[in-house]
């Protein structure tokens, strides 16, 4: 009997190792083709254009594992730089600015939480439905316009390099992950979200508010988005109403490549964080390599679906074995 | 009844990879006879009734049907050669019709125009024909054509033995059928049971309760892990003996009461509303005391419960705890002055089954066992975890051991111990002793008896009368949302006690 238990740890292991060595076979394979991709430099490149996927990807990682998802993080995200653009057009105060942009998207986020714990209606729907109403917001206040001419300070808050190497995306990621991941494996907050992610009843019928869990950690992930923006800004300078458009798919992707199960209950800030490497490696060497977006999303999308049908096999086979002993 | 076997079981052997499942076993089944097959979990009757059906194959020993050697390859298979088995879980599809179900993968067929041959339709008066004149034949009254979800669960389990019977099978096995069924709707199936038995039928039937074993079954095997012990007439044999049989060992008593003094009124509830569930309830708990709270299915006894500890709202009415009047805006609240419930369904409600001993334990203690942000100290936490290991004796390899790997009796007790690892003074326990074998049902009644002796307070919700007499000090009988009467010990009887929750 002793041994099911083992074998789940070393499956879990298993899947971890997994991650690295895809991670490892990218990265050679760029750097056979591209030697640069070999220099230390190039590596930090990596983490100093991943900053806002990153944020995200963390955030999420909390929703998934309760078994619940927001499709929308990037139109959050975009929704939040537009009204960081207009409050800077209009008032050229940077701190307010950097305010409104954190509270829209903090708002963006308790919407989606406050409806996902208050009503039946699934997360799936209920996210779809306002990332395009978050969408709709940027494009009514945008339109084609372009927000540009933000100060120099916005710069430095995303693209300084730390002894002239390291990015200072890096310290926001490594910080947020750490502390997510200790209340992950170790807090009573993860261990619930675990538990609600299999059995949410039982956790409410522990004495749990279930329903405070899910709007904190929506409300949390919609923060974070407004994070985004301002890092993301800090990066392009400039607001427009196609930033954000692909993070949708990258930040689901960097999640579920990291292992947490769509199903819920099973999941790791560790998986989530290789899988943000992982993304950063392929959106650096693709652009080293002038590959254009379209083969980037290809690629993204054939290693999604290959990692989920490799995960579902796994599973699969743990649960047979397990069935056997 | 004839003494002629229609089917032999004989020295049948299945092993599963680490475990011998079944060893020798053998029982014949007479033509019109009910022949029980009993045994605690873990026992092999349902490994047995799976090759029987066809669902495993055996390793050794051989099967005769009708006097021929008999071998099968799936439940379709054995639905042709005249056996049906009914599974204690519906195996029925909730969204279709009840005649739908019941010709569900055999359904009468007919050309669809008298020249055209090879297409054919469901032939739909047919089959309503042939199912009205079962249900005549059971002397049900069933709308063919309601929703089978929009059915109470013992219809559905006439559906389950209807749709056995348009097979015209000779042969049914009943895989725990009373499990979820009150006692007014056991007395209506044993009647079909009688029904079929007089036309001729033979049934298994398996089943926990070894009160309904001497009510309907002729005679009872009994199998004790994975081995044959003993097949008997049920007329030569006794509830004491049948025990001693299935665990091996004499049970000193399957209700270990222990007499306590019992002191004040602690707990006190006046006049609980809910819109259409509860009605005006009043009831009192004293110190030390076991009150049981009878009543049928659908009574409102757990959600009296789910009411009194705020895991929902009350519309009106009051609670007082050591005669201060309290009030749970949620159930946190009531945990923390000390009133604490454990789930009739630990599956569903009780227990996280994917995730350790140890997590579901001190599920309820996290406030307890972390620091102000929320981080668990992980010492206290494993202190707390071993102390109720060993308290209630959970058999588990380790901590960390995920529950659902446990058997039915040790994940009830984990669901249990996670109640008590917040030192409740009140303890409502939710049918704890439903579908866990007889050994294990002792432990658990030695567990309540301890609890109350150590000045705790419980209510007892159950539909097994025999418990309630056995261990409560005073029954509460639930009708309807009402309070229908109360029985102090001395008085009870089960027919009291029914004669209220009718």
């Amino acid at each position: 009997m002793g041994t099911v238990k083992k074998k789940s740890f070393a499956s879990y292991l298993s899947h971890q190792v997994i991650l690295v060595i895809a991670l490892i076979v990218v990265v050679v394979t760029f750097g056979i083709i591209e030697p640069v991709f070999f220099k230390p430099r190039v590596f930090f490149d990596v983490f100093a254009i991943v900053g806002e996927i990153g944020l995200m990807a963390l955030g999420l990682t909390f929703v998934i594992t309760t078994g619940g998802i927001d499709l929308g993080v990037g139109y959050n995200l975009q929704m939040s730089g537009i009204v960081f653009g207009l409050t800077w057009a209009t008032t050229q105060n940077l701190a307010l600015a950097i305010a409104f942009a954190l509270v829209t998207g903090t708002l963006g986020g308790f919407f989606n939480g406050l409806i996902v714990s208050r009503t039946r209606i699934p997360s799936l729907v209920t996210t779809l439905a306002t990332m395009y109403l978050y969408r709709g917001i940027s494009m009514i206040i945008a339109g084609s316009n372009n927000y540009a001419g933000f100060p120099d300070v916005l710069q430095k808050i995303s693209t300084t390099r730390l002894f002239g190497f390291l990015p200072v995306q890096f310290i926001y990621l490594m910080v947020l992950f750490f502390i997510l991941d200790f209340i992950y494996e170790r807090g009573v907050l993860g261990r619930n979200l675990k538990g609600m992610g299999f059995n949410e009843n039982a956790v409410i019928y522990s004495g749990v508010n279930t329903k405070k869990i899910l709007l904190g950690i929506y409300t949390f992930l919609g923060l974070l988005c407004g994070m985004a923006a301002i890092v993301y800004l800090g990066r392009f300078s400039a607001a427009k109403t196609s930033m954000g458009d692909n993070m949708n798919f990258e930040v689901i992707t960097a999640v579920l490549l990291g292992g947490t199960s769509t199903m819920g209950g099973i999941g790791s800030m560790r998986g989530t964080l290789i899988g943000i490497i992982i993304i950063g490696v392929l959106k650096k060497g693709f652009s080293l390599l002038n590959f254009s977006g379209n083969i980037y999303n290809f690629t993204l999308g054939l290693i999604l679906i290959l990692s989920l049908l490799l995960f579902s096999v796994m599973e699969e086979h743990k649960r047979v074995s397990s069935r056997k002993s | 009844m004839n003494e002629k076997p229609i089917l032999v079981i004989d020295s049948i052997e299945k092993s599963f990879p680490g475990v011998k499942a079944l060893s020798d076993v053998s029982i014949d089944l007479r033509q019109g006879e009910v022949h029980a097959v009993c045994g605690e979990n873990g026992a092999g009757k349902s490994t047995l009734m799976k090759i029987i059906c066809g669902v495993y194959q055996p390793d050794g020993g051989k099967m005769i049907l009708n006097g021929a050697d008999y071998s099968i390859q799936d439940p379709n298979d054995a639905y042709a050669r005249g056996i049906a088995i009914i599974f204690q879980e519906s195996s029925l599809f909730p969204d279709l019709t009840v005649l739908e179900n019941i010709f569900m993968g055999h359904e009468i067929q007919k050309p669809i125009l008298s020249f055209l041959k090879s297409i054919k339709i469901n032939d739909y008066p047919s089959m309503h024909r042939r199912a009205s004149a079962i249900f005549e034949r059971l002397g049900m009254d069933i709308d063919l054509d309601a929703i089978v979800s929009d059915l109470g669960v013992a219809t559905k389990q006439m559906i389950e033995i209807a749709k056995a019977l348009t097979f015209d099978s000779p042969i049914l096995i009943l895989d725990e059928p009373t499990a979820a069924l009150t006692s007014k709707e056991v007395d209506t199936l044993f009647d079909t049971i009688r029904k079929l038995k007089s036309e001729g039928h033979s049934m298994l039937y398996i089943s926990h309760r070894l009160d309904e074993i001497f009510e309907v079954c002729d005679r009872v095997t009994v199998l004790r892990d994975g081995q044959f012990i003993k097949t008997e007439d049920v007329a030569k044999t006794n509830r004491d003996e049948l025990v001693t049989w299935m665990v091996g060992r004499n049970l000193d008593t399957l209700y270990p009461k222990i007499e306590v003094d019992i002191g004040d009124v602690i707990f006190e509830a006046k006049g609980l509303n809910q819109k259409g569930i509860l009605n005006n309830i009043d009831f009192n708990l004293r110190k030390g005391e076991i009150l049981g709270i009878a009543g049928l299915a659908g009574a409102g006894r757990t959600e009296l419960a789910l009411a009194v500890c705020g895991l929902t709202k009350l519309d009106s009415g009051e609670l007082y705890l050591n005669n201060k009047k309290v009030s749970f805006p949620n159930y946190r609240s009531a945990q923390k002055r000390g009133v604490d419930y454990i789930s009739e369904d630990r599956k569903a409600f009780g227990l996280v089954l994917e995730m350790s001993v140890k997590v579901n334990l001190t599920q309820k203690l996290q406030p307890k066992i972390s620091n102000f942000i929320g981080i668990i100290r992980r010492n206290e936490e494993d202190l707390y975890t071993e102390d109720s290991i060993k308290k209630l004796d959970i058999k588990t390899p380790d901590s960390d051991f995920i529950v659902e790997n446990l058997s039915g009796g040790n994940q009830q007790k984990v669901s249990v111990a996670k109640a008590l690892v917040i030192d409740p003074q009140i303890l409502i326990l939710d049918e704890p002793t439903r579908g866990v074998d007889v050994g294990a049902k002792s432990e658990l009644h030695r567990i309540i008896s301890n609890l109350a002796s150590e000045g705790r307070s419980i209510i007892l919700i159950s539909s097994d009368l025999p418990e309630i007499l056995g261990m409560c000090d005073r029954v509460f009988v639930m009708k309807e949302g009402r309070m229908a009467g109360e029985v102090m010990r001395d008085e009870m009887s089960q027919e009291k006690i029914l004669g209220m929750a009718l």
